[in-house]
């Protein structure tokens, strides 16, 4: 899990960039399911027939990141947002583009406060001048964060775990799905971070009867930090709701049975922020409905370079996946 | 006689001139339906008033789907004073501080009015640093009283800017509503002609409001490739942080391709097919700023299973007030380049198949 | 929580408003919050079954009950009227060492309507709690003139540590404890009138419908989940699965107080509210005017210029597009504990839909005929 999870954190791919990202679960997947395919916008389906219920899992491949927006005469960049950027995280961090090339983001010493704060932070490539640049980036081009992974006992840090610490979870899920009466779908979205919009399309094209979606959820266990009853190290969370989406009670109440019957440590998880949701959000309203429900990680500093979970919850998360799908879901009442 | 598939400016200025805030489209619809009348295969106008039309083209590829918005900001009346003075409420984005002091046209029969606002000498001193909000501004119809003024006008009667398109010398046209009346008779033209393929020009209405036509329209044909065609606002203005973040898109350097805005990611093949049909036609084209402004694409691509889909647009200085600017060279090289691409977006490959199974 | 005894009353409700207020009072009742709509929905299913309409549950929770239309013959066009079941109220997110509850909202609930409040709890079993308070002397200067953040606020249920925290878990739901009231005037306050009123208003046009001869099959639904998320999860859903010609929205809208008296204010007893906007089709909107006209039902009309907050704004878009409406039945205080309404707007709301329904014989005109 460790190697897998490194090597997905590492991977580039930005809000519709996913390629890079897409290639690498295509590899550490397909030997574990019966076909995988991508639809128009990228959206890479990993698909395990069978005769029962059609169930559709979610993690999306999509990191948040920046986006050149203007080059000016000096070669320096200008940018906007990608996702969900904290711009009060950004100064000193490194930004890379798709051809590797890292920049430095800073904040204009002499800006005007009054002006938004993204507009006056830029990022030095280090080009010499606006023609050097104009051979390595272009308006519209995109940038993620950079940074290497560590880990350190059980704790795990990285960019990007948001959200391909799930990605891990259903590659390893698959991996470990032995039998299943379900038509499992794994669906790798894209754009989530700009307004789950890879999801949407995805699930109405496959038309489930019931769906999961597996994202990160933040903690209440940091110093001053806004109460939560959600720690690191207390198992993966099970969500009640969060902004976007509440968990259907069916889907709930068996992912609490299946945690209880692995004697798994889990928790109940609300996520009191209005502006946050996952895939689920989406995925629920396709169509005539389906039912869904959220299998959550527990993650520290969630939209910063340094995102940090717990390498049990992780583990307790794919168990209680497994054991989902394991479950005969057209006889739960899907 | 303009030559058949040449810019159609005439139907342009009756566009940009016709009234229709989002949700009173109607005036807009009927222009174009009865200019659209002899060249489509099918028209029809759906539940949310769009109009969709389709035509057929030499051969058959991928759905191909052109939209344009027919709706415009303006304002809807939402009370009668007993002065007469009308109340107003926003539809659709309107910066504050573009609006007091503009003349309006109220309900269907567009009576003239104004949009007052206390005179400077009668306020306090601090007010005058303060933006004019829209709750302190009242249209002024004349009315002497609140029945003079329901003898006129009803609580829900929408409200436009007054202006009338005309020339700017030899260069520019001036005119309300260019976003987004440029797309609509940019794809009128497109119907008008003869086409390379079958594609549905969906007219669209409610865009201002959260692109609600287009995704009923992207819901019933369910496009595979999908081009928004629209008037985008150009920033070539003097502004103190305009030059350090950059102030493009420019009037006179042609179409706008849009790589993400606010609401949609082009499909980066698509985005490919623009470039390069731009290249063969020769047709100069600019970049837009990311991440600024939504258009209807942000519904193409997500509704039904997906579609590739972008913005193609027309640079605009002042769209979203009462007298936009655009020049008569960039609104022709904007539909000589879709022109160029259309015949390309039929033959779009689909990712390998629906979806092709690999492993 | 018992009242004092009320004084006789004048004279006796007509049957229809008794009607009226015993489904209230018993939709009321029930706590039915966002996503937990199941006993509400099961209330308004038995009801509507006992009206003599064929019920479904779909499958996020609504519930359809459908009056088919009475004239011979193949497949008849379908009116759609959707009242949103569920009612705001609370969700428990921590329950603390000491046994005290923080929550969150579910649905716009006002914080400052919470100091004091009475609630009842949903854990293993109901229990009372009320939202505690620090007394004034323990406040920091200025403390008072600011809303208390949800995330100090708490609810105490007055049992000690251990037994609180094996009563309530992490995702219990907590509602108003409040009982329908009837004041002067043939108003009544309590919970949920958002939107009980309008479930109630449904029921009794679907009693209405059932006796008369209609051509179009008209499907009633109580929705789930409009008051959270974005967008209204049941008004999508059911719509998609029913695939209506014609919708209707029926919902609450602001009632004339004191301090509330605007463009988006109306009347109590002045009748129903129909919107007038982009989210209402300008022929639903002349046939309901048309048919309140001909009914002489008093009504009012709230200019709508971007959203009409309801169901509708779903409805509209989709599949290929509803043409839709929106009636609505005007409430003081919404979103409170002590939202109010006149019976009578009720009854007209009803009275109004029903009647609606029944001349859709032709159906309606199309936006530029």
């Amino acid at each position: 899990m460790k190697e897998l999870l490194s090597e997905l954190s590492s991977a580039w791919g930005p809000s519709g960039e996913e390629g890079q990202v897409a290639a690498l679960v295509r590899r550490r997947v397909r030997g574990h399911v019966d076909t995988v395919a991508a639809d128009v916008l990228g959206n890479l389906v990993a698909r395990r027939r069978g005769k029962g219920a059609r169930v559709m899992v979610a993690a999306h491949m999509d990191e948040i990141g920046v986006v050149v927006s203007h080059v000016d005469p000096r070669g320096f960049v200008r940018f906007s947002n990608v996702g969900g950027v904290m711009a009060n995280l950004l100064a000193a961090q490194r930004v890379r583009l798709k051809s590797g090339r890292v920049g430095v983001v800073m904040e204009e010493e002499r800006g005007n406060k009054e002006d938004q704060k993204l507009d006056r932070m830029y990022a030095d490539f280090g080009f010499e001048s606006a023609a050097e640049a104009a051979r390595h980036v272009r308006v519209g081009d995109v940038a993620c964060f950079d940074r290497e992974p560590v880990v350190q006992g059980h704790r795990f840090v990285g960019k990007a775990l948001d959200d391909r610490v799930a990605c891990a979870v259903l590659i390893e899920a698959a991996r470990r799905l032995k039998r299943t009466p379900n038509d499992v779908s794994l669906v790798f979205t894209v754009q989530e971070e700009v307004g789950c919009r890879g999801a949407q399309p995805a699930a109405f094209a496959l038309d489930p009867e019931v769906a999961l979606a597996v994202d990160v959820t933040l903690t209440g266990d940091v110093p001053e930090c806004r109460p939560m009853a959600v720690s690191l190290g207390a198992g993966p969370g099970i969500k009640v709701k969060d902004g976007g989406h509440i968990g259907h009670p069916r889907v709930r109440e068996l992912l609490l049975r299946l945690a209880r019957r692995l004697r798994l440590k889990h928790q109940l998880e609300v996520l009191a922020l209005e502006r946050a949701s996952t895939d689920a959000s989406v995925i629920h309203k396709v169509r005539a409905g389906v039912p869904s429900g959220c299998v959550s990680i527990p993650c520290r500093y969630v939209h910063s370079v340094s995102e940090m979970v717990d390498l049990r919850d992780v583990e307790g998360a794919v168990r209680l996946v497994v054991a989902f799908l394991e479950t005969d879901l057209r006889k739960a009442g899907f | 006689m303009a030559r058949p598939g040449a810019f159609p400016w005439e139907l342009f200025e009756a566009l940009s001139n016709a009234r229709g805030v989002t949700g009173d489209e109607g005036p807009v619809r009927r222009l174009l339906r009865d200019y659209l009348a002899p060249h489509a295969d099918r028209m029809e106008v759906d539940a949310m008033g769009s109009l969709l039309v389709e035509k057929r083209g030499r051969r058959t590829g991928a759905r191909v789907l052109l939209g344009a918005h027919m709706d415009e900001v303006g304002f809807m009346v939402v009370r009668i004073e007993k002065s007469g003075a009308l109340r107003l409420q926003k539809v659709g984005g309107l910066d504050d501080r573009l609006l007091a002091g503009k003349r309006v046209r109220v309900g269907p029969q567009a009576l003239p009015g104004v949009l007052g606002a206390k005179p400077p000498h009668l306020g306090q001193e601090e007010e005058a640093s303060r933006t004019v909000k829209l709750e302190d501004m009242y249209a002024d119809i004349g009315a002497a009283d609140e029945a003079e003024a329901r003898a006129h006008v009803r609580v829900g009667d929408t409200v436009t800017f007054d202006a009338a398109f005309e020339p700017w010398g030899a260069a520019l046209v001036r005119g309300k509503a260019f976003d987004d009346r440029v797309g609509c008779a940019l794809l009128a033209a497109l119907v008008a002609g003869p086409s390379p393929a079958d594609f549905v020009a969906a007219f669209t209405t409610q865009e201002e409001i959260g692109l609600r036509g287009a995704r009923v329209a992207a819901q019933r044909f369910e496009p595979e490739v999908a081009v928004a065609l629209e008037g985008t606002g150009a920033v070539d203005v003097p502004g103190k942080r305009l030059a350090a973040l950059g102030a493009f898109p420019c009037l006179g350097r042609g179409p706008v391709l849009t790589r993400r805005d606010s609401t949609t990611i082009s499909d980066p093949r698509l985005f490919e097919l623009f470039e390069r049909a731009a290249a063969a036609a020769g047709v100069r084209w600019q970049p837009k700023r990311p991440g600024i402004g939504g258009t209807d694409a942000g519904e193409y691509h997500r509704a039904g299973p997906g579609a590739r889909a972008i913005s193609v647009s027309v640079p605009c200085r002042y769209i979203h007030a009462p007298a936009a600017l655009a020049a008569r060279a960039d609104i022709e090289a904007t539909l000589e380049l879709v022109r160029a691409a259309l015949p390309k977006l039929a033959a779009l490959q689909r990712p390998g198949g629906t979806p092709r199974e690999n492993s | 929580m018992r009242s004092a005894p009320a004084p006789p009353a004048p004279a006796g409700p007509s049957p229809r408003t008794a009607r009226a207020l015993e489904l209230l009072r018993r939709a009321t009742d029930i706590p039915g919050l966002p996503g937990h709509e199941a006993e509400l929905v099961a209330w308004f299913e038995a009801e509507a079954r006992a009206l003599g309409a064929e019920t479904r549950l779909d499958r996020m929770g609504s519930c359809v009950a459908l009056l088919p239309a009475k004239s011979p013959g193949g497949p008849r066009p379908r009116l759609l009227v959707a009242a949103h079941a569920d009612a705001i109220g609370l969700v428990v997110t921590e329950v603390t060492r000491d046994g005290f509850l923080r929550v969150a909202p579910l649905g716009g609930v006002d914080s400052r309507l919470l100091p004091a409040q009475e609630v009842w709890v949903h854990g293993t079993r109901r229990l009372p709690g009320v939202f505690g308070t620090v007394p004034p002397h323990f406040q920091s200067p200025g403390e008072s003139r600011k809303p208390i953040p949800f995330d100090e606020l708490f609810v105490d249920v007055g049992l000690p540590a251990a037994r609180a925290r094996r009563s309530v878990r992490v995702g219990d739901l907590v509602s108003f404890r409040t009982s329908l009231q009837e004041l002067l005037g043939g108003r009544v306050t309590g919970r949920a009138l958002d939107n009980r009123a309008s479930v109630t208003a449904l029921l009794l046009a679907i009693e209405q419908l059932a006796g008369w001869n209609h051509a179009w099959d008209v499907y009633g639904a109580a929705t789930v989940q409009e008051e959270v998320g974005r967008g209204c999860l049941g008004a999508l859903t059911t719509t998609f699965a029913v695939r209506p010609d014609v919708a209707l929205a029926m919902d609450v809208t602001h009632g004339e107080a004191p301090g509330a008296d605007d463009w988006q204010t109306f009347k109590m007893d002045g009748g129903p509210v129909l919107c007038a906007g982009p989210n209402v089709h300008p022929a639903v909107f002349r046939a309901l005017a048309d048919t309140a006209d001909a009914e002489q039902i008093p009504y009012q009309v709230e200019p709508s210029p971007r959203s009409t907050g309801t169901d509708a704004m779903d409805i509209q878009v989709v599949g290929h597009g509803v043409p839709t409406g929106v009636v609505g039945i005007p409430l003081r205080s919404m979103h409170s504990a002590v939202e109010s309404l006149c019976l009578r707007d009720l009854e007209r709301a009803a009275e109004l839909v029903a009647r609606f329904a029944v001349r859709l014989e032709r159906g309606l005109p199309g936006r530029d005929e």
